[in-house]
């Protein structure tokens, strides 16, 4: 406080305030956008751990069959997903590639966000002191 | 009430963008009535709402719904219900 003129602690606190001010307006939003972050990320964790923890035929058996492919016998861009994900659970990347090409960019990024979302959890619990640090 | 309707707003249109990839637009037949459902909250979010509360994110969630239903169904017809 010693060595602050008075208006620049007058600018401070006009400063905090639009801060606080902003935070309260957006804190709805945000928790929105959190909550959608959560869901989608649920569906994508599921989506890449199922071929870990499933056998190859109950994958390919719950896995719904392409339109294109049955009605038109035409590959879309997406198919051999399932197929190239089951491959990457076993560890085979040139295979996964052989099927779709897409598919690692794609399963590592589903990775990333569930680690960005981790990360983030973990930062946010221990922001609000719900995780003690000691 | 109010950020439940920004919720349902937000996984409608994100549904509704996957449902735009190739050979995913049967995808609409779910987040439809899934934008409807968001509607109907967004519009009960809206009445419930007293007089000089804010709005905005269930007038948002109106939006919202409303963009990926309107669109959801443009890329089901032009997908013949199944593409």
């Amino acid at each position: 406080m010693v060595g602050l003129s008075g208006s620049t602690l007058l600018g401070k606190f006009k400063k905090d305030n639009v801060n606080n001010r902003k935070q309260i307006k957006y804190r709805e939003q945000k928790l929105a956008l959190l909550i959608v972050w959560t869901i989608i990320t649920l569906i994508i964790t599921i989506v890449i751990l199922f071929p870990f923890f499933a056998d190859r035929q109950t994958v390919l058996k719950n896995a719904p069959t392409c339109i294109s492919k049955s009605q038109f016998n035409v590959e879309c861009s997406l198919c051999g997903m399932t197929r190239a994900f089951i491959e990457i659970s076993n560890g085979s990347f040139s295979n996964a590639i052989d099927l779709n090409r897409g598919s690692i960019v794609i399963f590592f990024t589903f990775a990333l966000n569930f680690f960005i979302f981790i990360f983030y959890l973990i930062f946010k619990l221990r922001s609000t002191k719900i995780i003690d640090d000691t | 009430m109010k950020t439940a309707s920004l919720i349902f707003g937000i996984l409608a249109i994100v549904g509704m963008i996957v449902g735009f990839f190739p050979c995913l637009g049967s995808l609409n037949w779910i987040n439809i009535p899934f934008a409807t459902i968001g509607l109907i909250i967004s519009i009960v979010a809206m009445t419930q709402a007293k007089e000089g509360e804010p709005k905005g994110n269930a007038i948002a969630g109106l939006v919202l719904c409303g963009v990926a239903m309107l669109f959801g169904l443009i890329r089901l017809i032009a997908g013949g219900g199944v593409l």
